[in-house]
C-alpha cells in the first residue's frame, strides 16, 4: 500500500463523511486521525507529528482556512501538507491560497474516495519531491 | 421675400427715417409758411383793398344819406374790425375828419401825405411812410351821397413787414409747429428704438472688453428688436444654458426662494435620499435634508450661503473621508471618473449599528451633452437592504452547505461500497443505513426550500381535510423522540382526552409541530426539559412549546420569524439550521387564520404558542 506509516489528521464536523474518509484512508494503509474542529485539530498537531492535513473549509467556529493560517504558525508545519475539503471550490481563489498559505490542495464537495487518495498521494508525493 | 427685400441695413434705415421724417417736417414747416405769407399778404393786397373801398364808400353813403354825418364814426369803427385796414375814415370836403377809426382825430385836419400816387378815375392811391417809418397805402374814394360828392373815404393799410409776418406767423404757431414737432417726436422714438438694442449690446461688449475674463461678464438679453437683438439674445441665451449646470444649486435655492418654493423645497426634503451638488472645485452648492443629516452638517447648504463674505462651503469629498472612511483610492477621488456616474458603497457605525450608504455620483449634462465639472451627488441608505442581502447570502451559504453535506457522504459511502472488495455484511448494512438518512435529510431540506419558494411567491397553499387531531400529534411526537432520547431531555407530553377533528392541513401543521419541537430538542441543552402541551378551546386549539434552551436574545426577539434569519448566538450557530423553520411555521398559522407568539429569556428558555381556530 502507498501510504504506509504515513499519518493524516481528518478534520471533518459531519461524523458521517469523516466515518468514510476514516474507512477508505485506513484501507488505503494511512494512519488516520479524526477530529471534530479546528480546535482538536491544533491540539492533536501539538502532541504529534503529521504529514498531511485534511480538513473541512466549513465548520463551526474555525474554517479549514483558518486553521491553515494558524498551523503555519505552529513550529515544524510550515511546509506539512494541507488539503481542504469544501463545497465552495468555485468562490475560493485556491491559486492564491496555494501561494499565500501552502495549500496543496481544495477539492470539491461531494468527492469520490478514489479522487481523495489521488489528491493525498499527489500530495505527499509533491512534498517529498 | 416681403421681410428679405425690406430688410436694410441699420445705417441705411437710420438714414432713410431721419430722411423721411426731416422731409416730412420740412415740407410741413414750408407748407405753413406758404400759408402765413398768403393770410399776410391777402389781407393787405391792393384788390382786397380796393373791395373793402368799394365795400365801405357804398355803405357810408347809405349811412349818410340815411342818417347824416353823425352815424359816420361807427360805420368806420366797424369797418376797421371787419377788414384788415390799419384805419378808416371819412373827411369832408374842406379837409377834416367827419370820422375816424380813431376817435381822437374826428374834427381835426386830416393830414396830407407825401408819396407816390396812383390814380384809377376817382380813386387814389397814396403810398407814404408814416411818423414811425411804416409804409402805409392809403386809398382814397369819393363819397357820393345823392348825387353830391360830400367828402372822401380814406381807407388806410400798412403794408407787410416783418413784425406782420412774426405776428401771422404766431398766430398760426400751433399748427405750423405742431406737425413737424410731432413727424420729429415719432422719428427720434422710431430711431431710438432701433438703436438702443444696438447701443446695450455695445455696453455689453465695452464691458467684456475691458474685464479680465469673458466667462466672469455678466450679459443680459436686449428687448428683441432686429435681427441684431435677436442674435445677440440667442448668444445670451446659449452661454446661459452652459452656465446653467454650474449654477444648478444656485437655481434650485432661488426656485426655493420665490414661487414654488415651498413645493420643491418640501420635495426635495422629503425624499429619504440625500441629495446635493457640487461645483467644478467639489464644493457643496446645494444640500438637501436628509444630505446634510447624512453627512453630519449642521446646516443646509444653499446658494446664498456660498456669497462673498461667508466661508467657503465644504468639499463633499472631505465630508466623506472624514464621516464615512472613504478611502483615498476609491473611485470616487480618481480624476479619470469625473466624466462618468460613479457608485460607491461606505459603512460606518451609529449607536453600535452598521450603516450602509450608497453614493452615487453623476456628472451634471444639460441638453446638448456637453459636460462640466459640477455633479450631482445621491445617497441612499441601504441598511436595511444590505442586511437583507447578507441573510439572503448566508442562507445561500447554508444551503450550499446544507445540499452538498448530503451529497458528499451519499457519493462518498456508495463509492466505497462499490468499490471496496472486502467488507463485511455488517460494514455494509451501515453504509446503506448512513446513505439512507443523508438522502432524507436532504429530501427534507428540499421540501423545506421548496416551501419556502411557495412563501416567496406567495403561492403556499393548504389542503384542508379534516383531521384526527390525536393520531397526528402521535406521529408528531414518534419523530421527534429519538432525539429526545439521544439527548436525554425531560420531554412532558399533555394532550388531552377528547380532541375535536378540526379541518386543517394536516402535513403542514404536522411539520409546524415537528420544526418547534425540534428548535426546542436542538437548543436545549443534554438534561434539560422540553413540554408539549395541547389544550382545546370552545374554538381555538391552543398549542405551547417550552424549552429551557439557550433562550433568545430581546433584540432578536423580534426577527425570529423573518426568513433566513439566524441568531448571532454561538450556541445557536454551532448548529446547523435554515433559518427557514419558523418562518414557514408562522406562514402556516397565518394561512389557518391563526397566530404565533413567542416568549423567552436568554439563558433560560423559550415558549412558543400557536393558536389555531377550529371553529
Amino acid at each position: 500500500m502507498s501510504g504506509q506509516n504515513l499519518k493524516i489528521l481528518l478534520v471533518e464536523d459531519n461524523l458521517a463523511l469523516s466515518g468514510v474518509i476514516c474507512f477508505n484512508l485506513t484501507r488505503a494503509g494511512y494512519l488516520v486521525t479524526a477530529v471534530s474542529n479546528g480546535r482538536e485539530a491544533i491540539e492533536a498537531l501539538q502532541r504529534g507529528r503529521f504529514d498531511l492535513v485534511l480538513s473541512d473549509q466549513q465548520m463551526p467556529k474555525m474554517t479549514g482556512i483558518q486553521l491553515c493560517e494558524h498551523i503555519r504558525e505552529m513550529p515544524g508545519h510550515a511546509q506539512t501538507a494541507f488539503i481542504l475539503l469544501t463545497a465552495k471550490c468555485m468562490e475560493l481563489d485556491v491559486a492564491k491560497l496555494r501561494h499565500r498559505l501552502g495549500l496543496s490542495a481544495a477539492l470539491p464537495k461531494p468527492f469520490s474516495p478514489t479522487e481523495l487518495l489521488t489528491t493525498i498521494e499527489e500530495s505527499l508525493a509533491s512534498k517529498v519531491g | 421675400m416681403f421681410t428679405t427685400t425690406f430688410q436694410l441695413r441699420l445705417p441705411r434705415r437710420v438714414t432713410a427715417y431721419f430722411l423721411l421724417f426731416g422731409l416730412t417736417a420740412v415740407v410741413w414747416l414750408s407748407a405753413s409758411a406758404f400759408y402765413v405769407a398768403r393770410e399776410v399778404n391777402q389781407d393787405r393786397s391792393e384788390s382786397t383793398s380796393l373791395r373793402w373801398l368799394g365795400r365801405a364808400t357804398s355803405r357810408a353813403a347809405l349811412d349818410y344819406l340815411r342818417n347824416g354825418a353823425s352815424e359816420l364814426q361807427p360805420l368806420v369803427v366797424q369797418l376797421k374790425s371787419q377788414s384788415g385796414a390799419d384805419y378808416v375814415a371819412v373827411r369832408s370836403k374842406t379837409g377834416v375828419y367827419l370820422a375816424h377809426s380813431s376817435p381822437e382825430l374826428v374834427g381835426q385836419m386830416a393830414d396830407e401825405h407825401e408819396g407816390t400816387t396812383d390814380e384809377w378815375g376817382d380813386v387814389v392811391r397814396v403810398h407814404y411812410v408814416d411818423s414811425q417809418g411804416e409804409m402805409v397805402d392809403e386809398y382814397q374814394a369819393p363819397l357820393n351821397a345823392g348825387g353830391t360828392t360830400v367828402g372822401t373815404l380814406i381807407y388806410g393799410v400798412a403794408q407787410p413787414d416783418l413784425w406782420g409776418y412774426v405776428r401771422s406767423a404766431a398766430r398760426h404757431a400751433p399748427l405750423a409747429v405742431f406737425g413737424p414737432a410731432c413727424c420729429m417726436l415719432v422719428g427720434a422714438v422710431l430711431l431710438n428704438r432701433m438703436v438702443r438694442p444696438v447701443a446695450d449690446i455695445a455696453q455689453q461688449l465695452s464691458r467684456v472688453a475691458m474685464s479680465p475674463s469673458v466667462e466672469g461678464c455678466e450679459l443680459r438679453q436686449v428687448p428683441a428688436v432686429g435681427a441684431a437683438a435677436m442674435g445677440w439674445n440667442r448668444v445670451v441665451t446659449e452661454r446661459a444654458g452652459r452656465g446653467q449646470a454650474e449654477d444648478l444649486g444656485q437655481k434650485i435655492q432661488q426656485s426655493l426662494q420665490t414661487g414654488r418654493q415651498g413645493r420643491l423645497d418640501g420635495v426635495l426634503n422629503s425624499i429619504p435620499d440625500g441629495v446635493a451638488t457640487t461645483d467644478a472645485a467639489g464644493r457643496l452648492t446645494y444640500t438637501n435634508l436628509p444630505m446634510a443629516a447624512i453627512l453630519g452638517m449642521k446646516d443646509i447648504v444653499g446658494a446664498t450661503d456660498t456669497g462673498p463674505g461667508s466661508e467657503p462651503a465644504p468639499q463633499m469629498t472631505s465630508l466623506l473621508i472624514e464621516g464615512w472612511h472613504l478611502s483615498s483610492n476609491d473611485a470616487l477621488l480618481s480624476a479619470d471618473n469625473q466624466h462618468r456616474p460613479v457608485v460607491a458603497e461606505l459603512s460606518r457605525i451609529e449607536d453600535g449599528q452598521r450603516r450602509v450608504v450608497r453614493v452615487a455620483r453623476h456628472p451634471i449634462c444639460i441638453v446638448g451633452g456637453v459636460q462640466h465639472e459640477s455633479h450631482v451627488w445621491i445617497i441612499r441608505d441601504v441598511t436595511q437592504q444590505k442586511l437583507a442581502e447578507e441573510m439572503r447570502d448566508s442562507f445561500v451559504d447554508t444551503a450550499t452547505h446544507e445540499l452538498r453535506t448530503p451529497l458528499a457522504n451519499i457519493k462518498a459511502y456508495a463509492e466505497t461500497l462499490a468499490l471496496a472488495d472486502v467488507i463485511d455484511v455488517e460494514q455494509q448494512k451501515q453504509f446503506l443505513n448512513t446513505i439512507n438518512s443523508e438522502a432524507t435529510r436532504l429530501a427534507r431540506f428540499v421540501d423545506d426550500l421548496l416551501s419556502v419558494s411557495s412563501m416567496e411567491v406567495g403561492s403556499l397553499t393548504l389542503n384542508r381535510q379534516t383531521t384526527e387531531l390525536r393520531r397526528m400529534l402521535n406521529e408528531v411526537l414518534a419523530k421527534v423522540k429519538p432525539q429526545v432520547e439521544e439527548k436525554r431531555l425531560s420531554f412532558e407530553v399533555s394532550i388531552p382526552e377528547k380532541m375535536p377533528e378540526p379541518s386543517i392541513d394536516k402535513d403542514k401543521i404536522a411539520t409546524v409541530l415537528i420544526n418547534l419541537l425540534g428548535n426546542a430538542v436542538k437548543y436545549t441543552p443534554a438534561g434539560g426539559r422540553v413540554a408539549f402541551r395541547v389544550h382545546a378551546a370552545d374554538h381555538n386549539l391552543e398549542i405551547d412549546v417550552e424549552d429551557t434552551g439557550v433562550g433568545i436574545a430581546e433584540d432578536e426577539l423580534p426577527k425570529v420569524f423573518d426568513k433566513f434569519f439566524r441568531s448571532d448566538d454561538p450556541r445557536v450557530q454551532e448548529q446547523e439550521g435554515t433559518g427557514l423553520g419558523l418562518a414557514l411555521v408562522q406562514e402556516v398559522v397565518r394561512l389557518h387564520g391563526g397566530r404565533v407568539s413567542v416568549e423567552s429569556e436568554i439563558d433560560k428558555g423559550s415558549t412558543f404558542q400557536i393558536v389555531l381556530p377550529i371553529g
